[in-house]
């Protein structure tokens, strides 16, 4: 099954300007059913339903005697939360549909078991993790259809053998589970046989589920071997069979670079607004930088694209778009090459910006990258995703000088500091560039040689305070005009984005000028 | 005694394996390990990144170095953040001659670092990201060889 989380629905142009308008963007922000989990799982739910399956099939393989106990405790809330995401499976139509049948069997017998747990053995206490995961992942799942569920539109052959799909492999995660249960059990009957032999206890073997399985753990096997033959029954065709109709995206993934920037974008703006770290910056700079180197090299395939296929596009258009990216691309270069000599050796960077930057850096490999490389423009062009990598690349550089903007604000701050060492040097190269003013009253430490010798972190000297202000403007305004240049350019180059997908045109803003038509701006 | 050199300290019981058999000096040799690593992986990405700037921002060598300097980041996360205080005692910052490492291309920084990751415990809970984090070590090499830098 592969609904995914929709974008969020732009604000109709026909909504009246006024409170009640706002009053309904806030409803659909802030409305806590309509988020349904916030923890950066971006995976669809085909996904995690085929991640339960594998965790179970995971757990069949690990299992002794020891993890009998955590198991027993798990089985009830790993069967609600499958039991709540079938419930939240679109109907077909029907009232009464047949396949819920087994589910609801197995949610009444799993109520036994929980009833039971204080009575004896095991006892209430922790269930086993990878039982908890699996009931984890499927909560999420549930709460993704709940959420989008609805949404989907249509009867036809297709959506009901994805939804079967959807049953199947949550039965089978079941099926799984409760066969290690099972498992787990008959291996716990041992030891426990295994231990009164050696206490010089004699044990008379039983006759029914296993010679080693006695009182009470035979109850318990009993339990598992029937939730494991409901389980069974509904998928007496096999899994294959079950899930032959399953929707799989393929294997040539054209929306990861969109994904990837759109995600990148989000957490950018959440890190620089919630963190204050110098490791943050460079992460954020360096990732802005490759955005747009990759974007002359998708401009310079896109070139030999249309070169190969129709009429040639606009040579100055693309000329002005291709001067205004490298400016741009070597502007955030030498930015976080300046926020770079700030990181303490212990600033730990924010984990979820590593990973949103590391999957944009990912995301480019596949259409860019031989194993090691890039690949040639003409090689590019050739690549059936291109059209919408680019598409993508130039949105993110438009999004660029709102970055710029919070990190020249950050630039500003007093009281930054940084390695002694890496400032010494970097006073001492701008001087010499003639980046920075000279001190009047001639050659001037700017760092102590004791700072750089304890390796302590010390205030920025006003060269190189200068300069990370200097270079943060020029990153601003490269960004600005790199913002109108491929604004100009899809407009121009892109039928697509032409057609019905064109951002307004739209000029750079200081953040002052936006804070304060925020505050101007109604709300209730 | 430092509380943080004090294996019945909560701070460092965090960061031993809960019933594992490791001696304090034994998890603090891991942690001035990764620290050389992060510190060594900073460095590479400085100098992938120099030559970098040099050849304009469509040059392979930008991707290379985000992929380095994004590796040290995993390694800084998988340092404790308590370590912060602990940094006198274990001489975090220290291992590494910066005069020294300067000279050194990117495959020679690299190949250190992947030498580095080898006695690794990544089987430990507290490191179970540090297999990643070799895989992406062992890839950044393979790469940087090719690019020659």
């Amino acid at each position: 099954m592969t609904a995914e989380p929709p974008p969020p629905s732009p604000v109709s142009a026909s909504v009246p300007a006024g409170g009640a308008a706002f009053a309904a963007v806030e409803a659909e922000l802030f409305d806590a059913d309509a988020v349904p989990f916030a923890t950066g799982d971006i995976r669809t739910v085909g996904e995690m339903l085929a991640d339960v399956d594998h965790q179970a099939r995971l757990l069949l393989l690990d299992v002794d005697g020891d993890h009998a106990g955590g198991l027993v405790r798990g089985w009830p809330a790993l069967v609600t939360a499958a039991s709540e995401l079938w419930a939240a499976l679109p109907r077909t139509g029907y009232a009464d549909e047949p396949h819920d049948r087994p589910m609801e069997r197995l949610v009444a017998h799993a109520a036994t078991i929980d009833n039971s747990l204080s009575s004896g053995w095991p006892g209430r206490g922790d269930p086993d993790h990878r039982v908890t995961h699996m009931t984890e992942t499927l909560q999420a799942a549930g709460s993704l259809v709940r959420r989008y569920g609805p949404e989907i539109s249509g009867h036809g052959a297709a959506l009901r053998q994805d939804l079967q799909a959807a049953r199947s492999r949550t039965m089978h995660s079941l099926y799984v589970a409760a066969h290690a249960g099972s498992v787990a059990l008959h291996s716990h009957g041992y030891d426990r046989y295994r231990e009164a032999r050696q206490a010089g206890r004699k044990v008379s073997l039983s006759t029914v589920h296993s010679p080693y399985v006695v009182a009470p753990t035979a109850t318990w096997v009993g339990r598992f071997a029937t939730a494991e033959a409901i389980a069974g029954r509904y998928l007496a065709g096999g899994l294959i069979a079950g899930v032959a109709g399953e929707v799989r995206p393929p294997a040539d993934d054209h929306s990861r670079i969109p994904r990837a920037l759109a995600g990148w974008d989000i957490q950018a703006h959440r890190t620089l607004a919630t963190r204050s770290s110098a490791a943050d910056n460079v992460i954020v700079s360096r990732t802005q930088a490759l955005i747009a180197g990759v974007s002359l090299l998708l401009v310079d395939a896109d070139a030999h694209h249309r070169a190969a296929t129709t009429s040639a596009g606009d040579d100055s258009t693309k000329e002005r778009l291709t001067s205004s990216l490298d400016a741009v691309g070597r502007a955030w270069n030498n930015l976080a090459s300046r926020w770079d000599d700030l990181p303490a050796p212990t600033d730990r960077p924010d984990s979820k910006l590593l990973r949103a930057s590391a999957e944009v850096r990912a995301a480019y490999r596949e259409l860019t990258h031989d194993a090691t490389t890039t690949f040639p423009p003409h090689v590019i062009a050739q690549h059936p995703g291109l059209e919408r990598a680019l598409n993508a690349t130039l949105a993110a550089v438009e999004s660029g000088p709102e970055l710029a903007d919070v990190l020249a604000e950050k630039a500003s701050q007093p009281g930054l500091v940084g390695r002694a060492r890496a400032l010494s040097h970097r006073a001492h190269n701008d001087i010499e560039a003639g980046l920075a003013t000279p001190d009047p009253t001639g050659d001037v430490v700017w760092v102590s040689p004791a700072d750089i010798h304890a390796r302590r972190l010390v205030a920025l000297p006003e060269p190189v305070a200068s300069g990370l202000e200097r270079a943060s403007r020029e990153c601003v305004a490269a960004c600005g005009r790199a913002s109108a240049s491929t604004v100009t350019s899809s407009s121009r180059s892109h039928p697509t984005i032409a057609a019905g997908m064109e951002p307004p045109p739209r000029t750079h803003e200081p953040m002052a000028a936006k804070d304060g038509a925020r505050r101007q701006a109604p709300h209730h | 005694m430092n509380p943080s050199t004090d294996p019945t300290s909560p701070a460092l019981g965090q960061v031993l394996e809960h019933g594992s058999d490791e001696t304090a000096p034994e998890a603090n040799e891991v942690w001035r390990r990764l620290d050389s690593m992060s510190q060594l992986l900073h460095q590479a990405a400085k100098t992938v990144w120099a030559r970098a700037d040099e050849d304009g921002p469509t040059s392979p060598l930008h991707s290379l170095g985000l992929g380095i300097y994004l590796a040290h980041g995993q390694t800084q996360l998988l340092l404790p953040e308590d370590l912060l205080d602990a940094e006198s005692d274990l001489e975090l910052g220290l291992e590494v001659d910066v005069d020294e490492v300067d000279a050194r291309t990117a495959v020679q920084l690299l190949t250190e670092v992947e030498e580095l990751s080898r006695p690794l415990p990544v089987w430990r809970a507290d490191l179970i990201h540090g297999s990643q984090l070799v895989i992406d070590v062992c890839d950044l090499l393979r790469e940087a060889q090719h690019l020659d830098c």
